[in-house]
């Protein structure tokens, strides 16, 4: 079931009334997670019910192993063996689906380059909706548990909700364990400031995916899948309406999650917040899928850089950190390449801060953000590439014949409109202070802010109406 | 990390939540009001869905008349037959109601229904494959045809064409303002003749439509059902005579699945009010040098041989017992409609039509 399809919007109300109903009636806080766990794998199961099995698998193998681990004492063999287990079983689903046509047809290559006679069919493997997300969030879980950061959960529907909760399971936020649990320990209880909280957030996500993310997305398509027919200056445009086509869709995602989620009183992580302003690197994954980036800086570089705190180790940490971040993405070498310049880039710019003070000046800003946005376009082409080679073409072809040409100049306003709009909208997922608009008085800003949203909305309405069909989101795929 | 939601306060919340409400309500009805307002642009008013008004105005105006003929199906009907060729041959008045695929044969039916005669009208259902394949309540094509008509009760029926209405506003607003005319020049209103078929296509020179990749389109027997039962409510409860005849179809659709062909063609023969025997398929399994294009629309050699077609199937079904509201049987009128066979030339042009 896709957010931008009329089907969930007939969804939608049916959960928000049983969850009313409890509310008003029962106030069982067993019933509120059933109806929400009910719904979360009603929700997956509208792609393909069987594979509702796994998140099962996933949800009892951590429930398990994390009581086992709480069981036993910090350090104790049973305890790491219990994480061992934990950690082993989520990976295996992952890789399994994920990985292993990759790697065994890697594998293949490979022999048969050598010499060697590799005759073995490859599997057809479906990946299944959101493995990427949910194994994360699990992972995470068990990790908490094992070193004492998070308790075990003895109730099994509380948890398996927490694993299943239906806006963030197929693409994040990836939550905490210590953060999402707890909410499902007490009824939830929306108010006013939550719903309008939640409607917002919800207009300004179907905004970003249905007007800007879909209608970028067919020419996007014919730019990378005939690039080799197009001139530069159309390359340059078409990696930079991807840039904002995957932007838009992902950030459009996550509000709408966590707008559906605040609807129900239920707080999610913010995940997005204005990263194509950012004038570094770094500053550019602070903002960028921010509970993923979380997970991999808790998770994986923390481990990677534990012992002597020496620049190379810190340094190869940083890389392999975001080596496993492409991984991530996809079972492909060109999200791997993808992954580790983005580490690359990241060690470089600490080890240029280290040199040169920057200071606080607008031009070296300007400076800034001009290099972070455009490696960031140039190295979304290995994201949206097929292989390797296609990428290098395409962007061969890109710096060999630069230039926009008149016929597609108009495209560059919309990618500052875009720009503007962010700026508007403040990344989307963090509207504390709501739109900028203060410079208006506040009954100019409250006018102001409601019309945005209100004509956003019918943009949406008119743009989801006049739509061939509803496009999936693009990391659903990861 | 940072919360997502904010701590304002939840009476400001609520009335801010009301005024979004109301602010979207008063661009829907200030868009609706400019649809209203704002008088069609040339464009508009001579696009070829457009001619769905005239089609209504001609039933109505002809309403009540004795013996009347009326074809109801896509633009395949609108294209492919000439109901000033059968009004001639049959000696009957017959108008041709044939729209648009897209459109729906439910939504079609409703729309004429209305200006259907119990007493005294024939109507001769052809609806093409695509057309029962794309058959919804709500589509927009059908959203479309209520911007062109400008119908605040069809909108009211179906509110979900509202976000496109809007759209077609805007549109429109800016038609106005390029002050651009061109319309196709086949696919337009003035392109149709007085009994309702398009004649802008005849003369006109294209190439041999490519049918290699031509895919008959998936419609299962539930949902074709569904389709017969509304046209049978709208229609022949109310005492309406129907005749089943099957659009013109590319051979190659018959060649890649006939017995789904059949299967749907046996199906809908089941709407025909008389005893009439299930249409042969292959009569109206065409060549490609028969058709205008690609859309499954005959040209004008094309068209003499599903006009014959369609006037054999008239004719046999007033034979096997269709009845005739002015007391007439189909039976006397036989020799005089085989007389004129030899005009539309039918059996030469159709084995051509069924030649590879």
């Amino acid at each position: 079931m896709l957010f931008s399809t009329g089907t969930f919007w007939l969804f939608f109300p049916i959960i928000l009334a049983l969850l009313a109903a409890n509310r008003v009636s029962v106030r069982s806080v067993t019933v509120q997670n059933a109806i929400l766990l009910a719904a979360s794998y009603v929700f997956y199961g509208w792609w393909d019910w069987r594979f509702l099995g796994l998140i099962v698998a996933s949800t009892l193998i951590d429930f398990v192993a994390a009581l086992q681990m709480e069981r036993h004492e910090k350090g104790s063999a049973v305890r790491r063996r219990w994480l061992h287990i934990s950690v082993a079983g989520n990976l295996s689903i992952l890789g399994f689906f994920k990985y292993f046509g990759f790697f065994a047809g890697e594998l293949k290559a490979g022999l048969v380059a050598v010499g060697v006679t590799a005759n073995w069919g490859t599997l057809d493997i479906i990946l299944p909706v959101g493995i990427s997300f949910y194994t994360l969030q699990t992972l995470s879980y068990s990790i908490d548990v094992y070193y004492g950061r998070a308790n075990a959960e003895a109730n099994l529907l509380r948890y398996a909700t927490y694993v299943a909760f239906f806006p963030q399971l197929v693409a994040g936020p990836i939550e905490r364990a210590r953060k999402l649990i707890p909410q499902f320990e007490r009824l939830a209880r929306p108010d006013w400031t939550s719903a309008y909280d939640g409607v917002r957030l919800i207009i300004a996500g179907l905004f970003l995916k249905i007007v800007i993310a879909d209608n970028l997305a067919p020419y996007v398509d014919a730019v990378f899948g005939g690039y080799t027919q197009m001139d530069g200056g159309a390359l340059a445009l078409g990696a930079l309406y991807f840039s904002i086509q995957i932007y838009a869709d992902f950030a459009g995602y996550s509000s709408i999650a966590i707008g559906l989620a605040a609807m129900m009183g239920i707080r999610l992580s913010t995940n997005f917040s204005t990263p194509f302003l950012a004038s570094s690197i770094s500053a550019l994954w602070r903002g960028w899928n921010i509970t993923m980036t979380l997970f991999f800086r808790d998770y994986v570089y923390a481990e990677l850089r534990k012992g002597k705190r020496t620049e190379s180790r810190i340094a190869l940490a940083n890389i392999a950190t975001f080596f496993v971040s492409g991984l991530w993405h996809g079972a492909n070498w060109t999200f791997i390449l993808w992954g580790t310049a983005h580490g690359v880039l990241l060690v470089a710019e600490r080890r240029w801060r280290a040199l040169v003070s920057l200071g606080e000046r607008v031009s070296l800003k300007v400076a800034g953000w001009l290099y972070t946005f455009g490696l960031f376009v140039v190295l979304s082409v290995f994201f949206r590439s097929p292989d390797i080679a296609s990428a290098l073409g395409y962007i061969g072809r890109m710096v060999s014949d630069l230039g926009i040409p008149a016929s597609q100049r108009g495209g560059l306003i919309f990618v500052a409109l875009c720009f503007g709009l962010d700026l508007l909208w403040r990344g989307q997922t963090r509207l504390e202070q709501g739109l900028r608009l203060d410079w208006l008085g506040r009954l100019g800003k409250d006018v102001a802010e409601t019309l945005v949203f209100a004509m956003a909305l019918v943009l949406v309405a008119i743009h989801a109406t006049t739509r061939q069909e509803a496009n999936a989101f693009i990391y659903f795929q990861f | 990390m940072p919360s997502s939601i904010s701590s304002s306060d939840g009476a400001l919340a609520r009335t801010r939540l009301i005024a979004i409400l109301c602010a979207v309500t008063g661009m829907i009805a200030l868009g609706l009001g400019a649809w209203q307002a704002i008088a069609l642009s040339p464009i508009s008013s001579n696009r070829y869905l457009a001619v769905a008004s005239d089609k209504v105005s001609m039933l109505a105006a002809t309403k009540g008349e004795a013996r009347r003929i009326v074809l109801i199906g896509g633009s395949g009907a609108a294209f492919s037959i000439s109901a000033q060729s059968l009004t001639q041959e049959l000696d009957r008045p017959v108008y041709n109601g044939g729209l648009q695929a897209g459109v729906g044969l439910r939504n079609l039916v409703d729309l004429y229904a209305p200006y259907l005669d119990p007493d005294n009208d024939l109507v001769v259902l052809l609806p093409e494959p695509e057309m029962l394949e794309s058959d919804a309540r709500y589509s927009q094509t059908w959203c479309d045809l209520v911007f062109l008509t400008k119908d605040l009760s069809a909108l009211a029926a179906r509110p979900r064409c509202t976000p496109f209405i809007l759209w077609r506003t805007w549109q429109e607003a800016g038609h106005h303002m390029s002050g651009t005319t061109s319309v196709d020049p086949v696919y337009r209103r003035s392109g149709f003749n007085a009994r309702g078929d398009l004649t802008a296509h005849l003369g006109v020179k294209s190439p041999t439509p490519d049918f290699s990749a031509y895919d008959h389109p998936q419609i299962t027997p539930e949902r074709l059902q569904a389709v017969i039962d509304h046209a049978r409510a709208t229609l022949a409860r109310r005492g309406v005579e129907v005749l089943y005849v099957p659009a013109a179809m590319p051979k190659a659709g018959c060649i890649q699945s006939p017995e789904r062909v059949a299967a749907m063609v046996d199906q809908l023969s089941t709407l025909t009010t008389s005893r009439a025997e299930a249409p042969k398929m292959d009569q109206f399994c065409l060549a490609p040098p028969l058709f205008f294009d690609g859309a499954g629309h005959l040209n004008e050699r094309g068209r003499v041989i599903q006009t014959e077609n369609v006037r054999r199937a008239i004719a046999d079904h007033m034979r096997r017992g269709g009845a005739d509201k002015d007391g007439h049987n189909e039976r006397d009128g036989a020799g005089e409609l085989g007389r004129d066979t030899t005009a539309l030339e039918p059996h030469s042009r159709a084995s051509e039509g069924l030649s590879p």
